[in-house]
């Protein structure tokens, strides 16, 4: 049986080599193998000698050490003269070259970027209730990757393929934020992100979302105004400061002027800094963390600018005034003490000393500031009880002409105190607090409901 | 002859990692852009026509779906129900490496 299986085995071979015989099949298998033995130690050749800096001498003595090829010198020039060697070299380095600078980070996604762009351009000349969905993924997916890439210190294909859902908590300042037109920037990504997000679930694209894209649209255009006067006010206080800086010919006391220099450049400056710094922070860790960004959180960081914007427009106006005026003027912090622990005066926008408190405007600019973790519960207590202070003084220097719109906003800042103070009041058993205590606030309280209600 | 079947081996695993990656967003499209910057990232740095050349390719043997606005630059790539077959294996009349 085994026989029969072998000599067929055989018998099936021969047919085989009688076909290829009869066909010249045979021998120009043969003439192949050589070819391609031949064309193996040209490509080996080849490979030297670019290894070797297309030197024909280095290459030939390397073959004949190393690969055991003995070619002379002439063959090689001969071979290199017939396949082209050079040109070939040339284009191979050519394509390296492409494909280190198609690898790079910056041209990945400054091609992501241009994308970007043409899907825009698209989504504009799009007609009015036309909705491409199968557009919207894809944007949508170039976005996530986009936002993915930019901030991974190194490519991470995985996680730009998913669309990202990093541990936040390593993420959370990863990028830093600082200059005008970076913050802006900043939170016009962070709508994308938002109208990424929105356009990701089809069951949110409606009639309300056009509304919606109008007003983030909106905020982006107010962002960008706001950026601009916050610029001009700050050049304000530059000059400010400077004009400040120059000696005075009426200024009798030195030590005084110094004090005064204090109060202008320090105060809104570093106030200033502090204020960009936590703006700064909370948009970082709102783009570490795209997932849980809510449209709520967008409107008070842009509230929040606006607040700031706001703060920044009546300082350097005040600044801008004259030293003597300021002098004349009622202090308005006739209820805080106005000098240290160290007996040294103190400034009135960093009176607490140990931070970097400024006078507020408004309640709720107190509640901001603690909320995004600016200022503890203490320091938000000590600048209300300022603002109170402030306010009250004002009140009594015009009596009788207290408008209701005054009184209410005090008593917002004393509600808030009791609340704040309702949250610390573990912590602070047994500590003094500056200002106001609790008793003089009761008082004062009894009075404006008695003023009020005359 | 070792280079061409090195050669070849690697136009089959790009065209397995192109599929690999449309397959991740099905049934919704993936961007040219986004497919060629995922693939960089993945160790196949190409240039815009090379990445056509495979995507053509697939497109041919109804692996991929591919629907061009031409006016806007904007090419949108989406694996068909057979380039998901091709990819798990159930099919093997494709040129990648399943």
């Amino acid at each position: 049986m085994r026989n029969r299986v072998l000599g067929g085995r055989a018998a099936s071979q021969d047919k085989r080599s009688s076909i290829a015989a009869a066909f010249g099949g045979g021998q120009d298998q043969t003439a192949k193998r050589r070819m391609s033995e031949k064309q193996r130690a040209r490509d080996l050749a080849y490979r030297v000698w670019v290894q070797c800096g297309q030197n024909f001498s280095e290459t030939e003595r390397k073959l004949k050490r190393d690969c055991e090829l003995p070619v002379t010198r002439q063959t090689l020039m001969a071979w290199a003269e017939k396949y082209g060697w050079k040109g070939r070299a040339a284009r191979t380095e050519a394509e390296m070259q492409n494909q280190q600078t198609a690898i790079m980070e910056g041209a990945l996604v400054a091609a992501l970027a241009r994308q970007k762009e043409r899907y825009e351009k698209y989504f504009d000349e799009l007609g009015v209730g036309k909705i491409d969905n199968q557009a919207c993924y894809a944007f949508c997916g170039l976005v996530k990757t986009m936002i993915s890439v930019k901030r991974q210190p190194g490519l991470q294909p995985e996680s730009a393929l998913q669309g990202g859902a990093e541990d936040p908590k390593t993420e959370v300042h990863a990028k830093v934020i600082s200059g005008d037109e970076e913050r802006v920037s900043a939170i016009e990504g962070l709508i994308d992100l938002w109208l990424g997000k929105v356009l990701a679930d089809p069951e949110k694209v409606n009639a309300g979302l056009f509304r919606e894209i109008r007003g983030a649209l909106a905020i982006i255009e107010e962002i960008r105004g706001k950026a601009a006067a916050w610029s001009e006010s700050a050049e304000k206080i530059v000059e400010a400061s400077t004009a400040a800086e120059a000696p005075q010919p009426g200024d009798a006391l030195q030590g005084g002027a110094e004090e005064q220099k204090r109060v202008i450049i320090a105060g809104p400056e570093d106030a200033k800094a502090a204020l960009w710094e936590a703006f700064s922070r909370m948009i970082a860790a709102m783009l570490a963390n795209p997932e849980k960004i809510k449209v709520s959180e967008i409107e008070r960081a842009q509230a929040y600018l606006a607040k700031m914007t706001e703060a920044a427009a009546p300082q350097a106006e005040e600044e801008a005034g004259s030293l003597e005026q300021k002098e004349s003027s009622l202090d308005p912090y006739e209820l805080v003490p106005k000098k240290g622990p160290d007996g040294q005066e103190l400034d009135p926008g960093l009176r607490r000393g140990d931070g970097l408190i400024q006078e507020i405007d408004h309640p709720e600019e107190a509640e901001v500031l603690t909320d995004i973790g600016l200022w503890t519960e203490e320091e938000a207590i000590s600048a209300l009880q300022d603002f109170v202070g402030k306010q009250l003084a004002l009140m009594r220097k015009e009596s009788g002409a207290a408008k209701a719109s005054q009184v209410k906003v005090v008593k917002e800042a004393m509600e808030l105190i009791e609340e704040l103070r309702k949250k610390t009041k573990p912590a602070d058993d047994g500590q003094k607090k500056k200002g106001l205590s609790t008793e003089m606030a009761e008082e004062l309280r009894e009075k404006l409901l008695r003023g009020e209600n005359t | 002859m070792v280079f061409d079947e090195f050669a070849n081996a690697r136009h089959n695993m790009i065209r397995r990692h192109i599929l690999t990656v449309v397959a991740k967003s099905y049934p919704r499209p993936v961007d040219s852009e986004l497919l060629r910057a995922t693939l960089a990232t993945l160790g196949y740095p190409m240039e815009a026509h090379a990445l056509e050349f495979y995507v053509s390719y697939l497109q041919e043997k109804e692996c991929l779906k591919v629907e061009t606005k031409m006016a806007y630059g904007i090419t949108l790539i989406t694996i068909t129900a057979r380039g998901i077959d091709a990819m798990d294996g159930r099919l093997r009349d494709c040129g990648i490496e399943c």
